[in-house]
């Protein structure tokens, strides 16, 4: 190997072992839900390339509304999912979708794109 | 509909039904729990002045002439009208707060049932926000598909004169004629795929982007940084050539656009596709009716749909739509209930029947009392549920949700060791070549194929057994379903019709068959026992003129004396004969053979003397042979269950053609029956899966809950608007048993669809990857251009959704039972 070989080798492995971190290790912080009117839990929840923000804590019985807003034409967000209710929505960009659940067991729900690319967490305490 | 378009939090003025914003509310007022907002002072102290009573529209702070009533627009002190619909709900309780309004006359009161939650939310019925929003998500769809289609124009026409030049670069006359311009060919190219990356493109590189800011993959960054890549190195190629070894470098330009173009089309075609997928539940939707004719103060009112509340008389005429669902008052027709129950025989109706809101009246006029409305309508709970499951994710998935989350990662690591490899150990030009298949594994994975394989196909299936009646819960049930080994069916109510009726009429000599029948009929006539209601029913239905008995007495545990046309009839079991000293011996073989048929033999006896038997039973459904047997021919073990003696059982377990038979199961039993089933199944180890037999218990979601809770499919037999069952896992709307049938069809026939999608879209990048890295380069020589990489992955998820749409096609076998 020469000496441009071994460079650009060098680079991308680097390259390699930066997609693993980046993409794989990184870990969010989550972001509690607010109490609005009527004990209702409330997060806003942009789509844009992921889910802003990607983790959120909400209270156990409570009923929560996840608002989303779609803040972008890529198709991959087009849809959100929350398996472990049963819900779907549709998201039309630029325009908020409430979602209601009460999630009632403390525990760890996902709430993802139609494909399970777009990844979200809801920590329930 | 599970996604509520965000409506401004607003509340209701209980007094004027002014909508109230919250936040700018001039006062509140709290009453047994409730948070109640005002428009203005004015209204607050007539709440709080109308004590323990309701709030009324009267006590307005507008004047009484602007009140129409029943109310449900509000154009309250100038205010624009606002539509306040009928139902309104509690934040997350739907059910919890509504405000009704009565039939009664114009100026009616609103009638409130707020439990003691804290607020009035105001919003749509979530029925009608389903509609609303399902048309809102038809024409963004539509917008969607246009501007793809404008963007793919777009690129096609730059990407074509380019594809054009590289293929006169083959030509080797092409090539020196073209050779001195090369430069400023590729200065030009790159000038004009510009545009093209950053309009027709922009959705990718900008998804990509805001991607990587979220630590988030997704198709668009396997596009963004293919095409991105390709025009890169294109452009770096045209305006530095020296960064290069001399003669490897090349241009892309038409790589980038076409692939572009491409992948556009891909989305367009797949996004009508998705469309047709889901047109079940939209079809359910369209087919409710828009107005409903109302009859409120004497007077018949059309109002939309939304403003009909419980309680309501409405009038139907015949060929229209019934709007809600109710209770018959008076008037009687024939109703074709299919949207619901998927069956196409019209049903007949009659005052105390309940009739289904979208069913369609076929003969006479009806007015019946509205019980549910907006979102508690059967069809609105039915779209919830059907949406609901197909939401949901059948196991079968979960392996493709791992491998989907590392999916475009895992694509990208290829795609850098893809061309670590060409550069270091590729022959040259390596730069061109690590190059070019770096950019062709980044495009062809499909991550999209894959992620589609499941929901497509689930959601096409679900909303199919919908449409044939059959409402399935989950993802989960449905693979289930699709994996049944046995098949147990709860005898009354579910083969049977579960009410007994008149079966045979057997005169003994000296009697004719009409006149046993006749006499016993009119000493049944004044009994309330069901036996002695099916006797009259079969009498009256077979021709016979009832008049009047005479000292008619009910012996309870026995049967009934009376007096008929002058003679003294007495109609009961063998204790009655008995009791009465009529010799039972000319009874004794009809008796006999009457029970082994599952019959209960009422005897009859005419001034002391036997006359003959009259047998009631309850009756086979009219298609449960006809299920039984498609359930057979599906491979499955079929079992009865029932708390009947064994040889009632057996008799109708015969005439159902079911060989196996669990007979005096006590309800209680029913599910460690079902337990004790599912343990026996070692010989259907390799069907089943961890040496289990998958059981299946078909019951009336009641009584059975237990059992079909501890079946590893509960399918719930429902009738009229009693759909959804909660123990249920499948619900059969349409009460007829060939419903399993078709749950199990429909369930088998969307698993093979998806096992069809997921082996594809497996071996597609299993197969399409190592082909784009080009491994097939040192034993075939061959290199797969990064275009027909971007094909590939169009077409790949184009045929995913294709597959899944076969599905629509689906047609449960017909049910070959004379129905009535």
């Amino acid at each position: 190997m020469n000496t441009t070989q071994i460079v650009v080798t060098l680079v991308g492995l680097g390259v390699i072992g930066w997609i693993i971190w980046y993409f794989w290790l990184w870990k969010g912080e989550a972001v509690a839900a607010g109490v609005g009117a009527g004990g209702v839990q409330e997060v806003d929840v942009t789509v844009r390339g992921g889910y802003q923000p990607a983790a959120i804590e909400a209270k156990a019985g409570q009923p929560l509304r996840l608002n989303f807003t779609r803040r972008e034409a890529s198709m991959c967000g087009e849809e959100v999912v929350l398996p472990q209710f049963g819900r779907r929505a549709h998201l039309p960009e630029n325009t908020t979708v409430g979602i209601e659940i009460t999630p009632q067991a403390p525990g760890e729900y996902e709430f993802t794109c139609g494909m399970n690319m777009y990844k979200g967490k809801l920590i329930v305490r | 509909m599970q996604a509520i378009t965000r409506l401004k939090e607003e509340f209701v003025d209980p007094v004027c039904g002014m909508t109230v914003d919250p936040t700018r509310a001039a006062v509140t007022s709290d009453r047994d729990g409730v948070r109640y907002y005002f428009c203005s002072h004015g209204c607050k102290v007539k709440f709080d002045a109308g004590g323990a009573g309701e709030p009324t529209p009267q006590a307005s702070c507008c004047s009484p002439a602007e009140v129409d009533a029943p109310q449900t627009t509000s154009s309250c002190c100038g205010g624009a009208a606002v539509a306040a619909p009928v139902q309104l709900s509690v934040a997350g309780r739907p059910e919890a707060g509504r405000v009704g309004f009565t039939d009664a006359a114009p100026g009616a009161l609103p009638e409130q049932d707020v439990h003691g939650h804290q607020s009035h939310v105001r919003s749509a019925p979530k029925h009608e926000q389903g509609t609303r929003q399902a048309g809102g998500a038809e024409e963004a769809q539509e917008q969607s598909y246009r501007a793809m289609m404008r963007k793919f124009w777009f690129a096609t026409a730059v990407g074509l004169p380019l594809l054009l030049l590289m293929f006169a670069e083959f030509v080797p006359y092409w090539r020196h004629a073209l050779m001195p311009y090369h430069r400023i060919i590729g200065i030009v190219s790159a000038v004009l795929t510009l545009p093209v990356l950053f309009w027709s493109g922009r959705q990718f590189f900008e998804s990509a982007w805001n991607g990587l800011r979220n630590h988030n993959t997704n198709m668009d960054t396997l596009v963004a940084l293919g095409t991105g890549a390709a025009w890169l190195y294109s452009t770096v190629a045209v305006l530095a050539p020296w960064l290069f070894p001399a003669g490897t470098t090349g241009m892309y330009f038409e790589v980038a656009v076409i692939v572009i173009a491409l992948i556009l089309l891909g989305q367009a075609l797949e996004l009508r596709a998705k469309s047709r997928s889901s047109a079940a539940l939209k079809k359910l939707l369209e087919l409710q009716a828009k107005t409903a004719r109302v009859i409120r103060g004497g007077q018949e009112l059309d109002v939309p749909i939304e403003e009909v509340v419980v309680g309501d008389t409405v009038l139907v005429r015949p060929g229209e739509k019934v709007p809600v669902d109710g209770r018959i008052l008076e008037g009687e027709s024939a109703v074709d209930e299919s949207i619901v129950t998927g069956e196409s025989v019209p049903v007949d109706k009659k005052p105390g029947d309940e009739v289904i809101g979208s069913s369609v009246n076929k003969t006479g006029a009806f007015t019946f009392r509205a019980t549910k409305v907006g979102a508690d309508t059967a069809l609105a709970r039915i779209v919830q549920m059907v949406e609901q499951a197909q939401s949901s994710k059948p196991p079968i998935g979960r392996l493709v949700d791992k491998v989907s989350s590392y999916f475009v990662p895992t694509v990208m690591i290829v795609a850098v060791l893809t061309f670590l490899a060409w550069f270091n150990f590729g022959p040259e030009p390596v730069v061109n070549h690590a190059v070019v298949t770096m950019v062709a594994v980044l495009v062809i994975a499909c991550p999209c194929a894959l992620g589609l394989a499941t929901p497509i196909s689930l959601m096409v299936g679900v909303g199919k057994a919908a449409e044939h009646g059959v409402l399935i819960r989950n993802g989960e049930a449905l693979e289930t379903a699709s994996k049944l080994n046995v098949v147990v069916l709860d005898k009354t109510g579910t083969i049977t019709k579960g009410k007994p009726e008149l079966t045979d009429v057997l005169p003994l000599a000296g009697f004719g068959e009409e006149e046993l029948l006749r006499l016993a009929a009119v000493a049944d006539r004044r009994s309330e026992h069901p036996l002695a209601e099916a006797i009259v029913n079969g009498a009256r239905a077979r021709g016979a003129g009832l008049g009047e008995p005479e000292a008619f007495v009910a012996v309870p545990g026995h049967g009934v004396e009376a007096t008929v046309e002058g003679r003294r009839v007495a109609v009961g079991n063998r204790k009655l004969m008995e009791r009465g000293g009529v010799p039972f011996a000319e009874f004794e073989a009809g008796a006999s053979r009457l029970a082994d048929e599952g019959k209960t033999p009422m005897f009859v006896a005419v001034d002391g003397r036997a006359a003959g038997i009259v047998a009631v039973a309850d009756t086979l459904k009219e298609d449960s042979v006809e299920a039984v047997r498609a359930l057979r021919a599906l491979g499955l073990d079929v079992v009865m269950m029932t708390g009947d003696n064994e040889r009632t059982a057996k008799a109708i377990a015969r005439q159902a053609g079911i060989e196996r038979v669990l007979a005096e199961v006590l309800p209680e039993e029913k599910a460690r029956q079902v337990e004790k089933l599912q343990a026996e199944g070692l010989p259907h180890k390799e069907r089943g899966g961890r040496g289990a037999r998958l059981v299946g218990m078909v019951g009336d979601g009641i009584n059975d809950a237990p059992a079909l809770a501890q079946a590893d499919v509960g399918f719930a037999i429902g009738t009229g608007t009693d759909v959804a069952i909660e123990a249920a896992d499948v619900t059969l709307v349409g009460g007829s048993l060939h419903g399993v049938v078709t749950a199990i069809e429909v369930s088998r026939a969307t698993l093979r669809n998806i096992k069809q999608n997921l082996f594809g879209a497996f071996v597609y990048n299993v197969l399409g990857i190592p082909v784009a890295a080009g491994t097939l380069f040192p034993l075939l020589g061959l290199l797969l251009s990064p275009i027909i990489a971007g094909a590939a992955m169009a077409a790949s998820s184009i045929t995913v959704v294709t597959n899944a749409n076969r599905l629509r096609f689906f047609e449960p076998r017909p049910a070959k039972g004379v129905r009535s």
